[in-house]
Order: C-alpha cells, then sequence, then structure tokens
C-alpha cells in the first residue's frame, strides 16, 4: 500500500498501484518470464556497448571508430543490399514451400501426413553446411549435375549457379521451410472448420475458402514465419560461407561478422567492436521486421476463431487434385532431404571426398561408421545433445507458454513491451548470443562456475529459440477465444487452473510441436556452442562441424546420419506421444 | 672463509628465492606433473580423430592419469585463452598449440609460461635431440627459445587435379596466378595469413596490387578442405594450399587424383609450435606434453588424419619427401622468423597502424571484399 497525504497524490502512484496489483495478480507467469525478460535486454544492450569498445568489452577504452567503418562502399552498397536480397529471397521461398506444405498436412485427407511431418522434421537437422554442399553437386557450371543432365539433351552450356545471391536464397529457403511448416501449423491445426463448411454450404469454391476465409485468418501466423525466417536467413552463415559469402561480390552481413571473430591476419585478434557493429547492423532490418509484425498483431482479436462451443477441426477431400499434392510434397522433400541425404550417404562412404564414377563406387568403405565415435572422444557429446534436446524444449515451451499468456490473455499494461522484449532475441545474431554468454561466463567465474557447463550452452540454445518458441504459443492462445478463460475466471478459478486445465488441454498440439521444434533447433545448433563449448560440454553438432571443417568429411557425415536417425526418432515418439494425448478429436495427422 | 662464501652465497640466494635450485630433470617433472593429477591439451585440429589414442600414448610414457586431449580451431583457442587470461580465468587448455605469429605474439604479450630447464629435459623426451640430429635451439629457435616448441612445418604447396591439368600447365610463381588464363580455375583460402609473407619477396605497394589481381582472378573463396573437396569434384583445377591437405588425402587413399608442387618464387611457410599458457592448472604436465610433442614419433600419432611434415627437425619420412621437393623446387623459404629482418616486418605489420592497414589490404585483395 502507498501512503499519501489527505488531499494530495504522489504523481503516477496510482499507476504504480494499479501495476502492483496486475503483478501480483499474474504472478506465477511473470516470475517464470522474469529471468528472460531481463537477459534478452541486456544482450542487445551489450552487443550495442560493445560497438564502442576499443579492445576487450571488460576493459575500459571507447571509441566511434567502428561506427565510421560501416561508410565503406563496400559495406554500403555490397554488403547490406546482398543481406537484404537474400533474406527477402529466403522468406519468400521458405513461405511459397512452408504454407501449402502446412496447409496440406493439417487441413486436408493427404495420406501418410505423420511421415510427411517427420521428414519435414528431419530437415531441420540436416546441417546447413550440408544441404549447400549438396547443391553445389547439383548446380553448377564445371561439374553440375543438373548442368550436365540439361546440356546432354540441349547440346548447350549450361551456366546456371548456386554461388550467386539467387542460389543462396533458394538453398536457405528451402532449408528454412521447416520453420515456416511447424510455426503455420499450430495455426493451422487449431482453425475452426465451421468457418469452412459455412463456405461449402453457400457453394463457395474450395479454392475461394481457402484464400478468401481461411488465408486471412491465418495471415498473423504467416507474417509471423515470413518474419521469422527473414530474421534468421539474415544472420545465418554457413550458407552463404559455403556458397561463396567468403568472397567480395556475395559478401553478406553474417560473412563479415564471421571475418571480425574469426581471424584472417598472421597475429588473430577479434575486433569485438566491428563484431558489435555488424551484429547491431544484423539487429536493424530485425527490428524492422518485428515492427511490421507487431502492428500485424495488434488487430488479434479479430482472428481469436476457437470458442469452445463445438470446435472441430475438420480435413478438405483434395479429390484428384491429392496427386498434384502429393507431387509438389515429394518435389519439396527429394529437394531438401533427399538430395542432401544422398550427399550425406556418399560422404559417409569415401574416405576422399569424390564425385560419382564407377572408380569410385569400388572404393567405397564402411569404416567411418566405426571411427566417428573415438574420433568424437566416445558417447559424451552425443548424451550432451538429447539431454540439451529434452531440457531445452520442456523449459523453453514452459516459459514461452507463460511470457504469451501475458501478452495475449492479460491486460498488463507492459504486455507488448514484453512480446517486443522476447521477439527481439530473435534479432540478436546467434554468433553475438555466443559471444556474450562466454564473456559473461569468464566475467562470472569467480562467483559461479558458468564457463565449460552444459548449462551456458542450453541458456544460449533458449534465448536463441525462445522467439520461435513465442510466435508458435502467441499463434496458438489467439485462436482461443477469450470467452473461455474468462468463463473461467468468472467461475473464481485460480490464474494457474486456468492455464492448465482450460488452455494447455486445447492447444496442446502447438505446445507438443512448438517443443519437438525447438529440441530439433537444439540439435542442430552450432554457431552459439563453439564459442561455449569446454573441456565438459562438447555437443554432438560441434563435433560434427570439427571433423567436417578439418577435412574428415566421412566421418562428419557418417556422424550426421545418426544425428538424423535420432531426431527421426524423437519426432517418431512425439508424434506418438501426441496421437496418446491429442485424440482424433483435435488433431488430423496424428 | 669458503664456508663464509658459500653462507653468503646462501642467504643472497635464498633472498632472491632461488635457494640451490637444482636443475630441473625430468623425473622432477613428472613428479609435479603426477601431483598435480591431470591435463587438459589442444592438439592440431585436423588430428581430432586420434587425440584418444595420444592421450593414450601420453599417460603410458609418462605415469599420469586424467589426461584429456581435444582439438579447437587454432585461432579461435589463442583468442579464447587471451580474453580468459586477460579476464582473470584459466584458460581452457594447459597447453596450446599454434602457427608462429599467434606464439610470439603471445610471448610479447606476456601470456606464455617461461620453461625453465627445458632444454636438458627436451633431450630426455626427445630422440632427434638426444642423437644429435637436432640441436635444442632448432626445436625451440629464437625467438620462441624456452616458450614455444616446433611439432611441425606448414609449407604452401600447389595442391591440383592431376585429371584436370599437367603439372607443367601450373603457374610456376605466385604473380603467375594474375594470369588471365587461370581465371576462375583455383580458389583461394579467406584468410591473409600466408599471402601478407609475399611481402618479403616483392615490394610491397606491388604486392598488394598483384594480390587484388590474384583475388579477383580466383574463382572462389573457400576453406581449405572445402576447396580440396571442389578440387576433386573438379570444379577447380588447383589452388594453392599447406602441403598437409595431399599428404594426408593421397596417404587415405594413394589412388586418389591429386598432385602437388611448390612455388619457385618462395615457399610461404610457417612454423607450428606448443606452448604453455598462464594460468595453466596443470602446468607441469602442459610443459611435458608441449615438449613430448616435439618427437616424430608423438607427431606420427596424428595418423591417418593428419600427415603434418616438420621439414626443420623432423626425420621421418614425409619430413625427407617434403625437404626434399622443397629444395628440388629450388625455391627460397619465406618465414617471418627466419631471420631478423622477416621479424621485424612480422613487428610492423601486426603491432603498427600502416601495418594493420596493409594487412587489411592483403586481406581485401585476396577476397575481393573491399
Amino acid at each position: 500500500m502507498i501512503g499519501t497525504a489527505p488531499g494530495r497524490r504522489i504523481p503516477g502512484a496510482r499507476t504504480l498501484g494499479r501495476l502492483a496489483d496486475q503483478l501480483r495478480q499474474h504472478w506465477l507467469p511473470v516470475a517464470v518470464s522474469a529471468p528472460m525478460l531481463v537477459v534478452v535486454p541486456l544482450l542487445v544492450v551489450f552487443t550495442l556497448y560493445m560497438t564502442f569498445v576499443q579492445g576487450l568489452p571488460t576493459e575500459p577504452g571507447y571509441t566511434i571508430r567502428h561506427w565510421l567503418e560501416v561508410r565503406r562502399p563496400y559495406l554500403l552498397f555490397t554488403v547490406i543490399p546482398n543481406t537484404l536480397i537474400l533474406a527477402f529471397g529466403s522468406a519468400l521461398i521458405s513461405l511459397a514451400f512452408g504454407v501449402p506444405l502446412s496447409w496440406l498436412i493439417n487441413r486436408t485427407r493427404l495420406n501418410f501426413r505423420s511421415l510427411a511431418v517427420v521428414c519435414i522434421g528431419l530437415v531441420v537437422i540436416v546441417p546447413g553446411f550440408v544441404q549447400a554442399m549438396a547443391w553445389q553437386m547439383l548446380v553448377n557450371p564445371t561439374s553440375g549435375i543438373l548442368n550436365k543432365s540439361i546440356e546432354s539433351f540441349t547440346h548447350h552450356t549450361v551456366d546456371i549457379t548456386v554461388n550467386s545471391l539467387l542460389g543462396m536464397a533458394w538453398v536457405l529457403g528451402l532449408a528454412l521451410t521447416p520453420a515456416v511448416f511447424f510455426m503455420v501449423s499450430g495455426a493451422m491445426r487449431s482453425l475452426n472448420s465451421e468457418l469452412s463448411e459455412a463456405a461449402a454450404v453457400a457453394r463457395i469454391s474450395g479454392m475461394r475458402t481457402v484464400l478468401q476465409i481461411e488465408l486471412p485468418l491465418l495471415w498473423p501466423a504467416i507474417l509471423g514465419a515470413g518474419l521469422y525466417t527473414f530474421m534468421t536467413a539474415i544472420a545465418i552463415f554457413e550458407v552463404p560461407a559455403m556458397l561463396g559469402g567468403g568472397g567480395g561480390k556475395l559478401g553478406v552481413l553474417s560473412t563479415e561478422l564471421f571475418y571480425a571473430v574469426q581471424p584472417i591476419t598472421p597475429v588473430p585478434e577479434i575486433d569485438y567492436g566491428a563484431a558489435g557493429v555488424y551484429g547491431s547492423l544484423i539487429m536493424v532490418p530485425s527490428f524492422f521486421a518485428m515492427y511490421f509484425y507487431l502492428r500485424a498483431l495488434g488487430s488479434f482479436h479479430g482472428y481469436a476463431v476457437v470458442t469452445g462451443r463445438g470446435y472441430a477441426s475438420r480435413p478438405t477431400d483434395l479429390g484428384r487434385a491429392k496427386y498434384l499434392a502429393i507431387g509438389f510434397l515429394w518435389l519439396y522433400l527429394v529437394l531438401a532431404l533427399v538430395l542432401p541425404l544422398l550427399v550425406l550417404i556418399w560422404a559417409s562412404l569415401q574416405v576422399n571426398f569424390q564425385p560419382l564414377s564407377t572408380e569410385t563406387i569400388s572404393n567405397l568403405t564402411l569404416r567411418n561408421f566405426a571411427q566417428f565415435f573415438p574420433a568424437m572422444g566416445g558417447w559424451r557429446p552425443l548424451l550432451h545433445t538429447m539431454a540439451l534436446m529434452a531440457t531445452v524444449s520442456v523449459a523453453v515451451m514452459l516459459v514461452s507458454f507463460m511470457i504469451s499468456w501475458l501478452v495475449i490473455r492479460t491486460k498488463l499494461r507492459f504486455r507488448g513491451a514484453i512480446d517486443v522484449t522476447v521477439f527481439s532475441s530473435h534479432a540478436i545474431p546467434a554468433i553475438a548470443i555466443g559471444f556474450d554468454l562466454y564473456l559473461a561466463a569468464l566475467s562470472l567465474g569467480r562467483w559461479i562456475p558458468l564457463a565449460g557447463t552444459l548449462l551456458v550452452i542450453g541458456f544460449a540454445h533458449a534465448i536463441a529459440t525462445l522467439a520461435p518458441a513465442t510466435r508458435i504459443t502467441n499463434a496458438a492462445l489467439l485462436q482461443i477465444h477469450p470467452q473461455l478463460a474468462e468463463a473461467a475466471q468468472i467461475c473464481r478459478a485460480r490464474e494457474s487452473i486456468a492455464m492448465s486445465k482450460v488452455m494447455v488441454p486445447l492447444i496442446k498440439s502447438s505446445l507438443l510441436y512448438g517443443g519437438l521444434w525447438t529440441a530439433l533447433l537444439s540439435a542442430r545448433e552450432v554457431t552459439m556452442a563453439l564459442f561455449l563449448v569446454g573441456r565438459d560440454n562438447v555437443v554432438f553438432s560441434v563435433g560434427i562441424w570439427e571433423l567436417w571443417r578439418t577435412g574428415s568429411q566421412g566421418l562428419a557425415a557418417s556422424a550426421a546420419l545418426l544425428l538424423l536417425a535420432i531426431i527421426g526418432a524423437v519426432a517418431a515418439i512425439t508424434m506418438g506421444l501426441a496421437k496418446r494425448i491429442g485424440g482424433e478429436a483435435n488433431g488430423i495427422w496424428i | 672463509m669458503l664456508a663464509k662464501w658459500l653462507g653468503l652465497s646462501a642467504v643472497i640466494a635464498f633472498a632472491t628465492g632461488n635457494a640451490f635450485a637444482a636443475p630441473k630433470s625430468l623425473d622432477t617433472l613428472i613428479a609435479e606433473a603426477q601431483k598435480e593429477g591431470g591435463l587438459r591439451a589442444q592438439i592440431i585440429d585436423t588430428a581430432g580423430p586420434e587425440a584418444g589414442k595420444i592421450a593414450d600414448a601420453f599417460s603410458k610414457r609418462f605415469g599420469l592419469s586424467n589426461i584429456t586431449i581435444a582439438t579447437e580451431n587454432e585461432a579461435t583457442a589463442f583468442q579464447k585463452a587471451e580474453t580468459a587470461i586477460r579476464t582473470g580465468s584459466a584458460p581452457d587448455f594447459d597447453v596450446m598449440v599454434g602457427e608462429d605469429g599467434n606464439v610470439f605474439s603471445f610471448i610479447k604479450k606476456g601470456y606464455l609460461t617461461k620453461i625453465d630447464d627445458w632444454e636438458a629435459i627436451l633431450a630426455a623426451i626427445n630422440p632427434n635431440v638426444s642423437s644429435g640430429k637436432a640441436k635444442p635451439d632448432q626445436v625451440s629457435p629464437d625467438p620462441f627459445r624456452g616458450y614455444g616448441f616446433l611439432v611441425a612445418t606448414r609449407d604452401e604447396s600447389i595442391v591440383y587435379n592431376s585429371r584436370l591439368i599437367d603439372a607443367s600447365d601450373l603457374p610456376k610463381t605466385h604473380l603467375d596466378l594474375t594470369d588471365t588464363k587461370y581465371k576462375g580455375k583455383f580458389n583461394l583460402p579467406p584468410w591473409s595469413t600466408t599471402f601478407t609473407l609475399g611481402m618479403l619477396i616483392y615490394p610491397k605497394d606491388n604486392w598488394v596490387q598483384s594480390v587484388d589481381a590474384i583475388g579477383s582472378n580466383a574463382g572462389a573463396v573457400l576453406f581449405p578442405s572445402v576447396g580440396l573437396n571442389r578440387i576433386l569434384q573438379g570444379d577447380f583445377t588447383f589452388a594453392p594450399m599447406n602441403y598437409l591437405y595431399y599428404a594426408t588425402a593421397k596417404a587415405k587413399d594413394a589412388n586418389v587424383p591429386l598432385g602437388a608442387t611448390f612455388f619457385k618464387d618462395g615457399i610461404f611457410t610457417y612454423r607450428v609450435l606448443y606452448g604453455v599458457p598462464n594460468r595453466s592448472k596443470h602446468p607441469a604436465s602442459g610443459t611435458l606434453f608441449a615438449l613430448w610433442m616435439t618427437n616424430d614419433e608423438s607427431r606420427e600419432l596424428m595418423r591417418p588424419s593428419l600427415y603434418q611434415e616438420n621439414v626443420e627437425t623432423g626425420h621421418t619420412e614425409l619430413d625427407e619427401t617434403v625437404r626434399a621437393s622443397m629444395k628440388a623446387s629450388g625455391a627460397k623459404v619465406v618465414g617471418w622468423f627466419a631471420d631478423a629482418k622477416a621479424q621485424s616486418e612480422f613487428e610492423w605489420l601486426t603491432t603498427t597502424g600502416d601495418g594493420s592497414k596493409y594487412n587489411q589490404a592483403i586481406g581485401q585483395g585476396l577476397t575481393q571484399r573491399k
């Protein structure tokens, strides 16, 4: 209680009092969300702070010279435009594949939907550099399989290449399609079929129903997914690096950031300031994207279509169009999964990576499969990765649900700021998160032994996956009509009861798939882990990366195949679990 | 009188902390290492798959336990160690390996520990030294004496696809890489470490322009392991890269269509050295490991993942082959620490503003990031 003299008021006291009441009322989600809501802005501030340091960020001395470097024509007229073209291109390609796939799998009676979901999940785990390598083998003017095939028919030279901005966008777009798929699937699955049934009664065609009824209802989820992939594509390093971003013509911000934190000089010195500047430059378009996303979200109540009354989500029968749909699904899976997988298998059977020929076939060997575990130092990296997948996914979905609850389901005064804060975590490049946490762990080392632990990697993964996870929970909660929660309030149910008994059962499939998505991201993440690994916390993805980077492609490929098998098993178990807890009424492809 | 003098000497020695300090022997060092009870050692990253084998051999040789051998990108490991030391923490590794530039800069900054009585211990550990095939000051030459210990050399060669090009058609000098007949036929590494050495054989300004022309003539900028794959796939005909990539690929599969030769205008060479960083948690074990890794036998434990030559103090078959090929090429070996002039150029490059700009220009020319 705030005491005031009779007749006098302390300015803002009433607001503060109301705020305190609100915080008390929502103490559980506030308490669970608070640590992340503090850490994310700190990381943004720290990255910006780094732009002004002369040496190590923990030492004194400031300068603006890193910002002055931005005026370089190369950066202004090559790197920044390249980055934007790559990000827009990737987002468009991933939406072009991801949204139709999500609709086909969630809203139609297509056969083998569960298998298709597992396969799309597997695409996530195929490392980006493997995808790039596969496409490099397929499309290049000198030895590309596709180029040579077309040339044999047309007798003309085919100069198409993936070593271009468009090529990079194509490969990245395919790799990011699962992100769109998983982010849109929650909303797709929650879409009430009564609307499309009403359209059918009114004799509105199937295509018009999709375009004029379902798509408008889904557009916050689609926009969120598009912006997410845009922000992801800006910061991804490995694909541009493999497809020519290391050179000057195709340079993008992520490769420039890499050069700032990785040495290219005789005496390697991290240019902390330049790293901060590139990190900040990556954040700028991401913050713009976020602004548009939040504006779109402003009218979210208009998209609530699940009221709890006779809610059912019924699939559409495609009729003869199902063959076209199956063709589209297979096209994507061949491009994004089968092809890289074939390259992985091919690489795993060779000592030195060589193209297909009768000679190389006669030299194939299985010895990489026997050698990769000892090469990685035993089972520990794999166990670490599995532990991270389990803990990070559970923790992130819990925190995401709580955050989305605050943002979507409460009238908290600063709920918009909470959403901005959480989403901004995705604007921070993974390299910067890894680097910031690495410095923090070292600086706090005297008091808290964080450096070199799994906890610090898990924390980094949680920060990096929080934004996509909250997009999933936001989209799911947006679909649930407020009347349901209000009904619980009228019954004087506690907030925790309203969450666990009313909301969670309605969005459990979204939570489950959000958890799966988070686990997949955690399993494949390598950029942050490279900074954070020490003696006792090596993870499997870093092991694979190191083997690949140092030339043991065969060992790396066989290890990657094992990881894919594990991820496939995890996805299958999740599907089985979803089927058991979700039931037919709430599930289409489970 | 003599007793008085000895007594006085003892007092002075005690006061200066060196009371009757006997030269450290291998046995003393082993006893200290055993007391430390562990080691976290770094090895050359390409040798990662052989870490377990190296740990076992080291444990067995010195009766030590709790040995962890790990890999990390050398330059990243040095950066992380520097960050750790500057923030008051212990570095990840008790003993580190890196190229001469890294090691020299650590010595200059005071981040490496000087090893006492290293000559005697080295002679007891390294058969090449005890047999007189290598001198201690070759294993730990100036300016690394007592701090850095040579395990290998990295010698730049031209690695090519022998199905696509004949050795006689390859560029003879680095300047030939500017020839338009090679346009798009070769790839380059993204770092400037090797190419900066060109300033030791060509006038500085001319060399920057040449590197710019080389960069614009190159087909792609790729990590060497990726660049080698692209050569094997036939996307590129050749690439300047360290001989070890050729030796390792060839040792794994003798039929692989690769060849290697050296430029005639100069062979850019780096030394690879071990050192014990400050704040190391197990300095005695780290010292033992650093000195033990200078052996040919220890280096051979990195095979088959890495076939790494040591043309200065090594005497394996590979060392002899590479040494003979380098000699046959007639080219001068060019390294930053070959003589005082080269070292002073290195210091100019890495400690002055002009040097930093020059280095940046080389990097930008090579990658065309300008």
